[in-house]
């Protein structure tokens, strides 16, 4: 009698006290959160980047910290930071009109204009990377629920046809946006204030220019200490590895 | 023939090479010798070259080299020099030694013996004089005939006055004469006060020079000297090295004779040298600095002095209101660059200014080149039409004046901006946090038009990667692929099917067969040889019917008598089945069975 009782208890009693533990360690990260956030609305933009950084670190990333961090950079006046934590955000909600705007503000506050975009760009760019793909499953699905449609006989041939051509239709543009978007979705941003274009991966090598902090560049290859690199404005150059940083942490 | 002609062109070939040697055999000439100082006066720290030259068939001759207090003879080696002109044929020997003095007075080296063929020849005396150091270094004034004698010198050229804080570019040459080696040689150090001196380059300039006959290695540094305070200021330069000086070795014989070693012409490589560090020190200048005139000075002299000229440019000219333009200044020309600052944008409340970026692009020397400025400027309104004038002053030194530059306006387009000047974000901070705030302590905001910070932190991720990298997405992804092959196949088989009919009536055909069959072994199983025997019969209908394409109930035994062959099972069968529904004939197990294999084996080989 007692046995048949004891598992049932002790899955029980082992359930609530994770639950529990697990509402008080979101309770504790909400609570460091907003001393975060208090540090910031104080104007102690050194230290909430600290406690922000510390959240980050120990739960992984999350849209609102990144943003409230990237707001502590422009604060403090690092823009390269600022952007960098602007984008990582967006990758993770890239509706949030508060971090498009922000990120906007800072890079046109800081002249990083990005090059004009070709019509077929901005199409593109109406709909966000996941919102593509989502279109793409939901195109396989309609293609399926044509076919059942068409075996069950439920509509006319003609009318489930169309709706599959149309379906691998749109799979094939949702498909090809997705992988337009993907070429951009992991560029790096320029950390220092200082960082220079170079034209060979050495020190001492002649510098094509100054590129500005804040500035998104798409590393191609790697050699020692340096990476060669593209910005938006379709400069090449090489680039001290310790004065960038990939937007998405591999 | 052939043979005959070669031989003779041998014979002649060999007459003549043989009467030239003859002819250039020379006549044993008379023997001469000589001795040569190459300095006849030298300090004490440096040496003076002895050169004893003999002329004529003279290759066993011996030189005892006399003693000479204070003195000591470092041999440097032979040459021998072969000369035929017009056929006459004359050879000479030249033994070199380095005289070095413990101290410095007059001195004489008394003939020299030259023994050779059992003939001695003598030089003759040579008088020379040995100075204290220092007394005969060289100066800035070129004496020419002072720095031929010495081994190693510093030359400078530079002269004239000179404005406090001006780039003046000397050159610090260091001579080393070729007949010397040298190591360890210094970098030049300046010597005196008032004046600063501009780093030296790493890598100087190598170069070779001949000065009043005597071939020199040169090293040249190009920098720059500046005066710091006004006045005359006496300064020089030093440089330290090491000469090298060979050592004269002992013989080499062991039965005390001269050995092949012996030969001076081995000291270079077996005698090993002594490191003697000397320190060469220029002639002093007289640098003079002079104040630059306060007299109509500029208000916006920030000290560059030199000759300059500006280039202002900006980027883009056509921006809305708030939008950043770029302001590049170059400000290229020789001179000293760290004083030359950005020329201030003017104070006004139609423009916001930030803090320009500094690079400075050497082009060659370290005082020339373009030091670029870069600014952001935003127009505040849309009335702006022009980037104001930027200035820039320096003074000239060579026109004893003050210039500015002025880069005049540049016309730019400011629209009026299309977008809502957004708000000061307003941060709220949640009831129980706002017992923690102090009470003096409201919301800062330094830069304004951010959107307002998040209050809850959302959901956390481990990576940053799009949905279809991640593992759930893919995995629906590939069900739905498979759903979709799936019916696809599924509509592709409908289709056929739908095409042929006759498929779909085997389809059923079997379907009913296998129901019929089920049926039978149910009653098998059951032992109720009447069901059994009944299930066999509507069994043999059904598939005979769809064989024969009638209708299976009208299927009689006279009709599979005629279309079946007489000895079939089925025959059989249903004769038994007949005599059971009409007779009340049964079956044991063991028939049963057998009826049901037969059943079954006939039925197939129908199919």
């Amino acid at each position: 009698m007692k046995t048949r009782y004891f598992i049932p208890i002790l899955l029980l009693f082992t359930m609530i006290l994770s639950v529990s533990a697990a509402v008080s360690g979101k309770n504790s990260i909400e609570t460091r959160f907003q001393q975060a956030n208090e540090s910031y609305s104080r104007g102690n933009y050194q230290k909430a980047i600290e406690q922000y950084v510390e959240i980050l670190e120990e739960n992984g990333y999350s849209a609102a910290v990144l943003s409230n961090l990237a707001n502590s950079y422009v604060q403090t006046g690092e823009t390269g930071k600022a952007v960098l934590n602007y984008e990582r955000a967006l990758r993770l909600a890239p509706s949030s009109s508060d971090i498009k705007s922000n990120l906007n503000m800072v890079r046109k506050n800081n002249g990083l204009f990005p090059k004009d975009s070709s019509w077929s760009e901005q199409a593109i760019h109406v709909l966000t990377i996941n919102q593509w793909t989502v279109m793409a499953c939901i195109a396989l699905l309609f293609c399926s629920l044509s076919q059942f449609i068409a075996i069950r006989g439920y509509m006319t041939k003609k009318v489930t046809t169309g709706v599959t051509i149309a379906s691998i239709f749109i799979f094939a543009l949702a498909t090809s946006a997705t992988a337009f978007h993907y070429q951009y979705f992991n560029p790096s941003v320029v950390i220092s204030p200082k960082a220079r274009l170079l034209v060979s991966p050495f020190a001492s090598s002649a510098s094509i220019g100054i590129i500005q902090e804040g500035r998104l560049i798409y590393p191609e290859k790697n050699h020692g200490d340096y990476v060669y690199v593209t910005d938006e404005t379709n400069r090449k150059g090489w680039i001290h590895f310790h004065s960038i940083e990939a937007v998405c942490v591999k | 023939m052939i043979k005959r002609f070669t031989s003779f062109h041998t014979l002649l070939f060999g007459c003549v090479v043989l009467f030239a040697m003859l002819a250039i055999v020379p006549a044993r000439a008379e023997v001469s010798v000589e001795a040569s100082l190459s300095h006849h006066s030298f300090p004490v720290n440096r040496a003076a070259q002895l050169s004893i030259t003999i002329r004529g068939n003279s290759n066993s001759a011996t030189i005892q080299l006399p003693d000479v207090k204070n003195i000591t003879f470092h041999s440097r080696g032979q040459s021998t020099q072969v000369n035929m002109i017009n056929g006459s044929y004359s050879s000479s020997l030249t033994r070199t030694y380095l005289v070095q003095a413990a101290k410095a007075g007059k001195y004489t080296i008394p003939p020299i013996r030259v023994n050779d063929g059992g003939k001695s020849f003598s030089t003759k005396a040579i008088n020379f004089e040995v100075t204290p150091v220092g007394t005969q270094g060289n100066n800035s004034t070129g004496n020419e005939k002072t720095t031929v004698n010495d081994i190693a010198f510093i030359r400078i050229e530079q002269s004239g006055n000179h404005f406090t804080g001006e780039m003046v570019p000397v050159t610090i040459k260091a001579y080393f004469s070729e007949k010397y080696r040298f190591s360890q040689i210094d970098r030049p150090v300046l010597k005196g006060d008032g004046v600063v001196m501009s780093p030296l380059p790493e890598e100087p300039e190598q170069t070779r020079e001949s000065l009043g006959g005597a071939s020199y290695n040169v090293i040249s540094w190009k920098t720059a000297l500046s005066g710091i305070k006004t006045g005359k200021h006496p300064i020089s330069f030093t440089l330290d090295c090491s000469l090298l000086i060979a050592q004269q070795r002992r013989s080499l014989s062991p039965f005390g004779g001269s050995s092949l070693f012996d030969d001076s012409f081995f000291d270079n490589f077996l005698g090993g040298y002594q490191r003697k560090s000397i320190s060469l020190t220029s002639g002093e200048l007289s640098f003079n600095v002079i104040p630059i005139p306060s007299e109509g000075q500029p208000a916006d002299f920030s000290g560059a002095i030199g000759d300059f000229t500006m280039q202002v440019r900006v980027t883009p000219i056509k921006v809305e209101v708030g939008e950043p333009l770029t302001l590049t200044i170059d400000i290229s020309g020789e001179g000293n660059f760290d004083r030359v600052n950005t020329p201030s944008f003017p104070k006004s409340p139609l423009w916001k200014t930030y803090a320009p970026t500094t690079e400075f692009i050497r082009q060659g020397s370290i005082f020339s080149g373009t030091k670029k400025f870069e600014q952001a400027v935003i127009a505040k309104t849309d009335t702006v039409r022009n980037i104001p004038s930027l200035s820039f002053t320096f003074f000239n030194p060579h026109k004893h004046k003050f210039i500015t530059i002025d880069s005049g306006e540049i016309p730019i387009e400011v629209k009026r901006s299309n977008q809502p000047v957004q708000k000061q974000p307003v941060v709220s901070v949640p009831q129980h946090q706002q017992q923690l705030k102090t009470a003096a302590s409201p919301p800062v905001a330094e830069i304004s038009g951010l959107a307002p910070i998040h209050l809850k932190t959302g959901s956390f991720h481990q990576k940053i990667i799009p949905l279809f990298q991640k593992s759930w997405f893919i995995a629906l992804s590939l069900l739905c692929f498979l759903v979709l092959l799936a019916l696809i196949f599924l509509r592709i088989r409908l289709s056929n099917v739908s095409k042929k009919p006759e498929i779909r009536e085997k389809q059923l055909a079997l379907q009913l067969l296998t129901k019929d069959l089920h049926s039978v072994e149910q009653a098998e199983a059951s032992g109720d040889s009447l069901a059994f025997l009944m299930a066999c019969r509507t069994t043999i209908q059904n598939m005979l019917g769809f064989i024969w394409q009638t209708e299976p109930t009208a299927i009689s035994l006279a009709d599979i008598r005629d279309r079946l062959q007489s000895d079939s099972g089925l025959i059989t069968i249903f004769e038994a089945a007949g005599q059971a529904a009409y007779g009340g004939e049964t079956l044991s197990d063991k028939q049963m069975q057998n009826y049901s294999t037969t059943l079954k084996t006939e039925l197939e080989n129908l199919l």
